[in-house]
């Protein structure tokens, strides 16, 4: 049985987190986006998007530390979940069984690429 | 049917950011730590071309929802996959393409 890499695993999750909700936030701040300077450096949501998605970066950065992206790659996907469900339980979106099968195709497709790419 | 004009403003911005991500990997080749590195070229090519990765898929989220958008940039990882053996002569195997084409299913399907 394979040892499982936790420091990068908890780091990479971790990740998934921040940057799917810094796309929540990103799609409040979005709709309240005026083409004014002031409007756009006090729009609250998109700035928290952009420090969720920030730290985010920061704990990839820190995963890549501990584990390769073969190993990584399949739980980045994860994100794809993450906005799924946020965005549903948050800005009401609709998600559908057919929406979930593509995030599921999505995500086995990041993980063969993952696979393929750093052999 | 999904808004067209946020499709194409996600597309470019998957392109824009498959060509930064490239550009970083250029970049963290040969980075050390020191304020000199805060002026590679690639590092500054990179990270401009990530901002505008970043405000076109804004402009896109004002226009459709992010459950749908989000997924769709999963397109990135192919255009790396592709651009990476032109750029750093990295080789396609049945892996890279096994994962493109079950990226280009789960987006066809997300849209529905």
């Amino acid at each position: 049985m394979k040892k499982i890499n936790w420091k990068a695993l908890i780091l990479i999750v971790s990740c998934t987190v921040f940057t799917s909700l810094g796309q929540i936030f990103w799609k409040i701040g979005a709709e309240k986006i005026e083409l004014d300077l002031m409007s756009l450096i006090t729009n609250i949501p998109l700035i928290f998007g952009f420090v969720f998605y920030g730290l985010g970066l920061i704990l990839l950065v820190s995963a890549l530390k501990f584990g390769d992206l073969s190993f990584l790659y399949p739980f980045i996907a994860l994100s794809f979940v993450w906005v799924g469900l946020l965005s549903h339980f948050f800005l009401g979106e609709p998600i559908t069984l057919i929406k979930w099968l593509a995030i599921a195709l999505i995500m086995v497709g990041v993980s063969f690429i993952g696979v393929g790419g750093h052999k | 049917m999904i808004d067209i004009i946020s499709i194409v403003l996600v597309l470019v911005s998957t392109v824009f950011a498959a060509f930064a991500s490239l550009s970083l990997k250029k970049a963290s080749g040969n980075l050390k730590l020191n304020v000199k590195s805060l002026f590679n070229k690639h590092l500054i090519l990179g990270m401009i071309v990530y901002l505008l990765s970043t405000v076109t898929f804004i402009a896109a989220l004002r226009r459709e929802n992010v459950s749908v958008l989000y997924p769709i940039t999963a397109l990135s990882y192919i255009w790396v996959s592709l651009l990476s053996v032109k750029v750093l002569k990295e080789k396609m195997n049945k892996h890279k393409w096994l994962g493109i084409l079950f990226i280009i299913l789960g987006v066809i399907l997300i849209t529905f």
